[in-house]
């Protein structure tokens, strides 16, 4: 039995499918992860933190942070804690949301539980931009 | 099963490989981004990180208070009067600061107009009655965190200048060792 396939039939039905499916692997987060926001820390090798969105893609050397927060020291200050929380963006040089970071210099990338203390701050401050 | 693909066809199929695995890397943070929910908090929470930050307003306000206390219990080479004056001046410097960190907190909170007022004049009277003993600290949002920060510095600066115009430092400065 001879089986006579051609390139466009391959490509149709094969090729664009598994192309389509991949980049819908990457691109959507599974299921079970829909109505949760997903917030990660990225502990770099200087002991910087930053917390946010992190997008990893495979092949990239670096590592895609969205929606950007760090500490800042308060040491003195009258919180009763050594840390305050910032937001990136209010910089001198006013970066834009979003940084990427490069692997080599990345220690650890944590999830954040729902309950963690950054999380909140972070719900609060959303509340506080919507408020105003 | 014979298949035949022209070179024609593999550097086609290569671009397109190549289009994507380019494009993809760009794309993919801003689709997932933009795919990714955002948790805000509720009112709770929110009343919960106001009143933390408005009681480290009051310690850090106590504090600036308590330093003016301990200077004034010193014996001073100024007069009475004028410590009086340089004291009253400093507190309702620190009252003001105290108030105006108040006032932003409002705004923060979406009050406006004739809403601040009442709401600073009711907050104050309660954390003037507030126990602020040891608690535990609370990490706040940035914003509410930027106006403890500089309600600090504030109330700092002015309970340091008054040190400084209660005990005269200020007005001649130490002697310092001169170099070989």
């Amino acid at each position: 039995m001879r089986l006579q396939l051609d390139r466009r039939w391959l490509a149709q039905w094969i090729g664009i499918p598994l192309l389509a499916g991949a980049l819908l692997a990457l691109i959507v987060p599974p299921p079970s992860a829909w109505s949760v926001e997903r917030m990660s820390a990225v502990l770099l090798l200087d002991g910087q933190a930053y917390f946010g969105h992190v997008t990893e893609v495979p092949w990239s050397d670096t590592v895609q942070v969205n929606d950007v927060y760090y500490f800042q020291d308060a040491r003195g200050s009258s919180m009763n804690l050594p840390l305050g929380l910032q937001r990136r963006g209010g910089e001198l040089h006013q970066p834009t949301d979003g940084m990427s970071l490069r692997r080599d210099k990345i220690l650890a990338i944590e999830p954040l539980s729902v309950s963690s203390a950054v999380r909140r701050a972070i719900a609060v401050e959303r509340v506080l931009q919507g408020a105003r | 099963m014979a298949l035949r693909v022209s070179v024609r066809g593999l550097l086609l199929g290569g671009s397109v490989l190549a289009i994507i695995a380019t494009a993809v890397p760009a794309l993919l943070p801003a689709a997932g981004e933009e795919l990714t929910p955002r948790t805000v908090a509720g009112r709770e929470l929110v009343d919960a990180q106001v009143i933390a930050t408005q009681r480290a307003v009051q310690r850090g306000h106590a504090r600036a208070l308590g330093q003016l206390s301990q200077v004034r219990q010193l014996k001073l080479a100024i007069t009475e009067a004028q410590a009086a004056a340089i004291e009253r001046k400093a507190k309702d410097d620190l009252s003001a600061v105290r108030r105006e960190a108040i006032a932003t907190v409002a705004g923060l909170i979406g009050l406006k107009g004739a809403q601040i007022e009442p709401y600073v004049v009711s907050t104050e009277r309660e954390l003037d009655r507030a126990d602020l003993g040891a608690e535990p600290g609370v990490l706040l949002a940035p914003q509410l965190f930027n106006v403890v920060r500089r309600a600090d510095a504030l109330l700092g600066q002015i309970a340091d200048r008054a040190t400084r115009e209660l005990t005269g430092s200020g007005a001649t400065p130490s002697p310092r060792p001169t170099g070989p």
